[in-house]
């Protein structure tokens, strides 16, 4: 491996996620304002993750426009809604296709199975939250729960429960008319056994709301590979 | 998320010698009164000042406009003062970019830039719109087959989580069971397929990214 460039990509991903002291980010600017070698690598990291993200999206779009009598949910609501849950289902979509392609044995992403994510309700465990969801860490995971009437936009946050923990992830800027479910998709192994939270924030559609904490969801996991 | 150990830019290199030599020299003729060594500095900072500003604004759009600005204010500033640092002369630029960025994120009234800086007014544009439009539908192309071409299933795993979804570096070694010097390499080895796609469609440099390595 070419160790100069390796360690400029280090420092690239370290400027992109904004990890550097105000030191360094004096200094990589000052270099990539005249190393066009430097500026290059910025651009090619943001053209990865534009692209990454773009591509996510169009294949929802794509996965949209087939007509599903079985799915609970008005996926086009919304595109964030839909990449909230439904991009990996079509990334995964993609990825069959290539993979069939180049005539490789269909095995998804990540030893995800596309064709049967687990689709987890935690409206109906809401009022016990003792018994455990049974998790497939090979399969992809979406938990939906209902929205609050009166507003329009939602965030949801997932954690495990323990005060110092961590947020496992989030989506923001859901919409819902009130009807649509709110969903949350991650891949199963990012749900160890445990016990979690999901907090639910909500905000009406005026630019100068801010979130309010609504409801939360607390849950057990028992993960069964 | 911890900060990461200092990397000396600053290290002796030719090309920072060279950077050296350059920017004395075009701030010495700028101050001479040598217009040509104004476009000079536009043509030589600008990729990198693009890059820079659309970074801190966030706005394609508004990049472009407040590039302007920057080189308008440096050049006028440049003809009539004698700046200590010559060889500097990007870290100079660098600070009235940061300015300049936070003024118009405070939203500012901002000065119509006039005539007398020709090297600002034929600055072309850096960002060719609809053709940029095209070329990232090529860009997923060259992502699916980047995508398409990694052998293990985690691999894609993580350039998902960590690009599509923003996940933390450490989220993601924790719940892949990776350490950090992996899931670099993951992202070295992503990145340098991703790059021999491009060029191979012809599109690097649609995309602003030169070939020469």
């Amino acid at each position: 491996m070419d160790e100069p460039y390796f360690k400029l990509h280090l420092r690239v991903d370290d400027y992109l996620a904004g990890n550097l002291s105000a030191g360094d980010l004096a200094i990589f600017e000052e270099r990539m304002l005249w190393d066009q070698s430097l500026a290059d690598e910025v651009e090619l990291a943001d053209s990865i993750r534009r692209s990454l993200k773009s591509y996510g999206e169009a294949a929802a779009a794509e996965h949209r426009a087939v007509d599903n009598p079985d799915r609970r949910f008005n996926w086009s609501a919304s595109p964030r809604y839909a990449i909230a849950a439904t991009v990996f289902l079509a990334v995964s979509l993609g990825f069959n296709l290539l993979q069939g392609l180049n005539n490789r044995p269909d095995q998804g992403i990540s030893g995800f199975d596309p064709a049967t994510p687990q689709v987890i309700s935690l409206i109906a465990t809401r009022a016990t939250g003792a018994t455990p969801i049974i998790v497939n860490p090979e399969s992809w995971i979406v938990l939906t729960t209902n929205p609050v009437r009166d507003f329009n936009v939602y965030r949801l946050s997932l954690r495990k429960s323990g005060q110092n923990s961590t947020t496992i992830r989030t989506e923001d800027g859901l919409l819902s008319t009130g009807s649509e479910p709110l969903a949350i998709g991650l891949p199963g192994s990012a749900l160890p056994s445990g016990s979690y939270v999901l907090m639910i924030e909500a905000k009406d559609a005026s630019a100068d709301s801010s979130y309010q904490a609504v409801s939360e969801v607390r849950f057990n996991i028992a993960s069964n590979p | 998320m911890t900060a990461s150990s200092v990397v000396h830019l600053h290290e002796k290199d030719d090309a920072l010698a060279e950077e050296r030599l350059r920017a004395r020299e075009i701030v010495a003729a700028i101050r001479d009164g040598n217009r040509e060594a104004e476009t000079a500095l536009v043509k030589r900072y600008m990729k990198g000042m693009t890059v820079l500003v659309a970074r801190r604004i966030g706005d394609d759009e508004r990049a472009r406009d407040i590039v302007q600005e920057v080189f308008y204010i440096a050049i006028r500033k440049l003809r009539d003062t004698d700046l200590q640092q010559p060889e500097r002369l990007a870290g100079y630029l660098r600070g009235i970019a940061v300015r300049t960025v936070q003024n118009a994120v405070r939203k500012r009234q901002r000065e119509p830039i006039p005539v007398d800086v020709d090297a600002v007014n034929s600055m072309p544009d850096p960002i060719p719109g609809q053709f940029r439009q095209l070329a990232e539908t090529q860009a997923r192309e060259a992502v699916r087959e980047m995508l398409g071409d990694l052998k293990v299933d985690r691999d894609r795993d993580l350039l998902m989580r960590y690009y599509v979804y923003d996940e933390d570096k450490e989220v993601i070694c924790e719940a892949l069971g990776l350490d950090g010097l992996h899931f670099n390499r993951v992202l070295f080895r992503a990145r340098k397929r991703f790059r021999k796609c491009l060029e191979d469609s012809g599109n690097a440099e649609s995309l602003g990214i030169s070939n020469d390595d």
